[in-house]
Formats: structure tokens, sequence, C-alpha cells
């Protein structure tokens, strides 16, 4: 038994025979073509190159769901399209005279080992981008054969290899794979991705995994420790065998239960919402946890492309996507939420000295009102149908609340001028996130259908503490009785005007705080997808009444250190606590 | 025909690798105007990804873009945009 330790990509552990997959590079020998065949030669090669584009882009597109692989991919594409890369090749053919198959191979090589000396580790894994694409390009030459990865492999493998390509993880079948093993590449690496969007356990970086493990020979693989252990021996196999079975089983339970009601020992039930920003988010939870979205951030459609900003079709696009995974539940779009800090390209934002007080959200929005058209004209027209709700982010005052409606209502008589349906009765609701909003809450209840308290601002504002800067970041108290009142402010205005509230951002996950809130009067939560199980089984140990009375008790005490403590005798105490 | 440069500082945690480098030549794609991107005295063109993976340049790295043609200024703005924005990776 051999027993090697490596970098931890993909958690699990997993027992069986390895397949070893040799990735050494066939060597291309120099040839040369005749003078009256280069223009020929070189039509091949660009035949060859558009074969290829058109595999990757093809291979992009059946990506739908995974979107680092996708990214992968892309960048594939855009070496394919590279002029440079493309003119090494001609000018291998034309000004050497050698074939096209040496001269790919030329090219790349010389790239390949341009990276060689490069130290960081994701700087040096491009070199596999470029073996994956010297390959695709021989492989359309018709210089080397493709065999398929897996060959005929008839029970699901553990996969020992140098370093796999994107292109041949996204053929491999599923069933079939139990693990990664690969001498190179880091926890960033494309296997490791690969690895985690499957599920699968892996390790990566065990240098000498080719010449260690042989096709067809037992391994163990701890992805969780990094560990590899190679032929083991049956008491060895056995101990891993149960604790992996143990594994198994509690995560079995962790998602059994996380699937029961949202409901509180008492019997009042919660709303667990998820936050996203991309619809595949929602790909690894079970249909029965997604309620709805609470938060659709769409800043990503502003940072990719000017253009594509300014598309209304791009929007709808997006937003439809999103909607249609959730079946049922409702999807809230947040409106554009970027200041200078993140500024997309080309949009307008001039740097600023202080963004996060800038011309920010929505501010930039009433600054550039027929970008906003686009983004409020698409909510409208996928909300037809569908259960669609719009939110303004860092509203401060009642005037803002009444321009962006008014916004709203001008998307909406253009709309109905073209006869575009859309949900007349689509709720409006906006961010409670600066302490301004909070504090005239009641004023703007009467306004809007719903509000969302964004603690993450909420918090940053109030205790003027920007969590990203390393000096203050430990003046980030969430418990903080400043923050808390104003949660409280919120929650009771909501209620008195009758329209829903709801908290999104890290304070509904943090450890002890979740019971507070239920205290401070919140039914409703939106938080990050795999955050969600957690936080329903949670909620399923909280006595409404007890959180009342812990959360009035923490209203009146003076500072974060003192609610913190009350939270820790609270917890320690058991929820049973009389 | 206009010339504009400035300097602009990678401040993504990864530097220019492969997605960064990819998003950058695809915007650069987009404007007509050469681009050009200088790191420590070497040059390459600004819509060459595989050039621009060759800067190997990490976090921290001064960039000089310079463009050159009709829409120069643009295409600058959107490029240096997009270093500032740490070309759109979530940290």
């Amino acid at each position: 038994m051999e027993i090697r330790k490596a970098i931890p990509a993909s958690p699990g552990i997993v027992i069986g025979r390895a397949l070893v997959l040799d990735g050494t590079r066939d060597r291309v020998l120099r040839k040369y073509v005749a003078p009256e065949f280069v223009e020929s030669e070189l039509a091949r090669l660009d035949r060859a190159l558009g074969e290829a584009r058109t595999e990757i882009a093809s291979l992009a597109e059946q990506q739908g769901g995974v979107s680092d692989v996708q990214r992968i991919l892309h960048t594939h594409l855009a070496l394919l399209q590279d002029d440079e890369i493309r003119s090494g090749f001609v000018s291998g053919v034309q000004d050497h005279g050698f074939t096209p198959e040496y001269a790919v191979s030329r090219v790349m090589g010389r790239y390949i080992k341009a990276f060689e000396g490069m130290e960081d580790d994701l700087l040096s894994t491009r070199q596999s981008d470029l073996h994956d694409i010297e390959k695709c390009v021989l492989r359309h030459l018709g210089a080397m054969e493709d065999k398929g990865v897996l060959g005929d492999v008839e029970e699901p493998v553990v996969i020992v290899a140098h370093d796999l390509t994107p292109a041949q993880t996204v053929t491999l079948d599923p069933a079939m794979v139990s693990g990664f093993v690969t001498e190179v590449g880091g926890p960033t690496s494309h296997t490791a991705i690969v690895a985690r969007s499957m599920g699968i356990p892996a390790v990566v970086g065990l240098r000498g995994a080719l010449s260690l493990v042989s096709s067809g020979e037992m391994v163990i693989l701890d992805g969780s420790a990094g560990e590899v252990l190679v032929r083991p021996d049956d008491a060895t196999a056995r101990r891993y065998l149960e604790r992996a079975d143990r594994l198994g089983a509690e995560d079995e339970k962790d998602s059994r239960e996380a699937e029961l009601p949202a409901v509180s020992r008492d019997g009042i039930a919660f709303q667990v919402l998820a936050n996203i920003e991309f619809s595949w988010e929602l790909d690894r939870l079970s249909p029965e946890l997604i309620e709805g979205v609470g938060l659709f951030r769409t800043e990503f459609l502003y940072l990719q492309s000017a253009r594509d900003a300014l598309r209304e079709e791009h929007h709808v696009e997006a937003y439809t996507r999103a909607a249609d995974v959730l079946n049922g539940g409702h999807l809230t779009i947040r409106t554009l939420d970027l200041g200078s800090d993140k500024s997309p390209p080309d949009l307008g934002f001039d740097r600023e000295p202080n963004p996060a007080l800038g011309c920010r959200a929505l501010r930039f929005c009433f600054e550039h009102e027929e970008l906003f058209q686009v983004q409020l004209r698409a909510i409208l027209r996928v909300s037809a149908g569908r259960q669609v709700r719009v939110m303004f982010p860092m509203v401060t005052s009642l005037e803002e609340v009444e321009r962006a409606k008014g916004l709203l209502d001008r998307a909406r008589s253009s709309l109905r001028e073209q006869g575009v349906p859309f949900d007349e009765s689509m709720p409006v609701g906006i961010m409670v996130e600066v302490p301004a909003a909070a504090l005239v809450a009641r004023e703007l209840a009467e306004h809007v259908d719903f509000f969302s308290i964004g603690s993450n601002d909420l918090i940053q504002y109030t205790l003027a503490v920007d969590r990203g800067n390393q000096r203050v970041a430990s003046l980030y108290t969430p418990a903080h009785p400043a923050v808390l009142r104003l949660v409280r402010m919120v929650v009771d205005a909501a209620a008195e005007a009758g329209i829903g509230v709801s908290l999104c951002g890290e304070m509904a996950v943090d450890a002890d705080l979740p019971i507070l809130l239920v205290g401070l009067g919140l039914r409703s939560f939106s938080v990050a997808p795999g955050a969600i199980p957690r936080l329903r089984r949670v909620l399923r140990t909280v006595t409404t009444g007890q959180a009342r009375e812990l959360a009035d008790e923490a209203l009146r005490l003076p500072s974060a250190s003192a609610v913190n403590d009350l939270l820790r005798r609270h917890s320690e105490g058991g929820p049973d606590r009389p | 025909m206009t010339e504009v440069s400035r300097k602009v500082a990678l401040c993504n945690r990864h530097g220019l690798h492969a997605r960064p480098s990819t998003e950058f030549v695809r915007q650069a794609n987009g404007f007509r105007s050469i681009v050009e991107v200088e790191v420590r005295g070497q040059k390459v063109n600004g819509k060459s990804v595989i050039e621009m993976m060759t800067l190997g340049a990490p976090v921290g790295t001064e960039l000089l873009i310079t463009t050159r043609g009709e829409d120069a200024e643009a295409a600058l703005q959107a490029l240096v945009n997009l270093v500032l924005a740490r070309f759109g990776e979530k940290e």
C-alpha cells in the first residue's frame, strides 16, 4: 500500500479502480510541403481551425449550467480566434514550408514553453489550455485520432491523469467516473472546478501519479484530506469504506431534514428565499428548497458589455431564464446596484473619492433614465404570466421612491402603447439598507408593496464601517443595538402598513442572529443558496415567543458586546430554556 | 488619429490569467482602435489573448494601455474600467 498526500480539490471519499490516462504528447515530426501545395495546405489549416472553433463553441453551448467550464471553453475559443496564433501557424507553412501539423505544434510548443517559467499556479495552469488547443487543432487536421476518454469501462472508475482538458471532462459520462487524481493543478484548476461542480471527489497536484498507479489497480481517494491510497490493504479499505458510508449517511440526513418545512417549534411558518445572480446557482438545491428568489442581482448584465446592457432583449432573456427555473415561486429583481467602485465599461461612471456615498444605484439610474428604462421595460415584460417583483436599491427618501415609481409608470405606458403585455399588479418594493430609509420606513411603507432589509449595507452605513477594510473590519458588528433597533423600526412599519418585509444578507446566516431576527418580527429571509438548508434547520429550533423576549431584551442593551453575551448565554442554555 | 494611454494596476486576485485576458481581448475587439498593452517594457497586442497571457502579469502589476484610432478614447476608458472592475470577478 502506498499513501500519498496532495492538494484536496473536491471533498468526499471514494474507493474504486483506477483508469490511467497517459497524457504524454505525441510528437509531431517536422515535415515540409512542396511550394505548389502551400496554398491548399493553408486552406486545410483554416478549415481545421474553423472546425475546432465550431467544436469548442458547441461544447460551450451544451454547458448551459456549469459556467466555470463554460468560461474555460470561452478562453479556448478566444485562443482559436487569436490573430497572433493564427499568423504564427500561417507563417510556419508560408515562410518555412512546414506542414500545418508541424507549424501548429511548433507555435504552440513555443507558447507552452513561455509559460513554463511562471511561478503563479494559476498563471501556469494556462499551459494546459494551450495543450488542449494544440490537440484540438491537430485532431481536426486529422493528425490524431479521438478515441474518447473512457473507452469502454463497465464500472465507475477513478481517473488518474497528468491533467484533464475541459474538452475531455465535458465529454465524460459522469455516471462512469467516481473520482479524479491529477499530477498537476491547484484548487482552482480545471479538474478541481469540474469535480466540484459534478460533486465528485478529487485530489490534484499529485506529482508522479502516473507512475504510481496502473489502470485496474484499487485506489482510495479522500478528496477532503487530499489523500490517495494505492493498492490499499483489506483493513484500510474496510476502514475507509465505513467512513465513506458514514459521510454519505450524514449528507443524506442533512438534505432530508432540510426539506422539512421551515416552521418554528410553536408552528409559525417562515419563508426562506434565495439570493442569486445566475439562475444556475439554484441547480444544486432540491426543488423543495427553492421557495423563491428574494434577491436577483442584475449587475452582471452591465459588467460584461455596454452594448448588451442597453439591449432590452438581453435583459428579458436573463430574467426569463431565472423566472422559469423557479416554476411557481416569485422572482424579486433588484434594479441596477452599481457604483463607481465597480463600474461597468462605458456606462458613464466617473471615478469618485467616496463611491459608497457617491452616485450609485438609483442615483445613477436617475442620471441615466434611458438606461433605466431598458431594465424597467424588460422586468415588466417578464412579469407577464410570471411571479415577478421589482425592487429598488439604495433608497434614502420618499422623493426617490416617487421618482422611481414614476419612471416605472413611464415604462408601463410605453409598453401599453405598443400593446406588449405585462402584469399590471406587479409588486414594487424597496431595499431598506440606509439608516435614513429605516428611520422614515413608516412614510415609505405607504408607497410600496414590500420592504427588503439589506443587512450588509444597513450595517455598513449605520456603523460607518467598510467590512472589506482590514483595519476597521472588527468594528463591523451586526449585533449592534443601533442595527437591531433600525431593523425593528422597519419591521414594525411594514406590519402597520400591512406590507411584506424580508431580510436579505449575511446577518441571516450568522451563527446566533437568526433567532434574534425572528424575535424582531421577521418571518421571511433571503440568503445564498448554499446557506438555505442550514437556515431552515436553525429556524426549526426557534420558539417565536422566546425569540421575542430575547429580542426585546437585546434592544434595551447598550452595546454589541452586551448583545453578543446575551446570545451566548442563550445558546448555551439551549432552545428549551424557560 | 487619436492616441491615448493610461497606466492602471491589476487589482484582481490572480492577475492576468486566462479568463481576464479573454475578457480584455473580447472588449478590445469591440473597438476599431489598435490596442497595445505594455508591462515592464514588453509591449503586446491587446487584441490577442495569447499575447496578453504571455505577459504573465500578477496582481499589482501596472499595465500601460495605449489605444490608437478614431474610438481610442472610448476604448481606453472601457479597458481601464474593466481592469478596475477586476474583470468582473467576485472576490
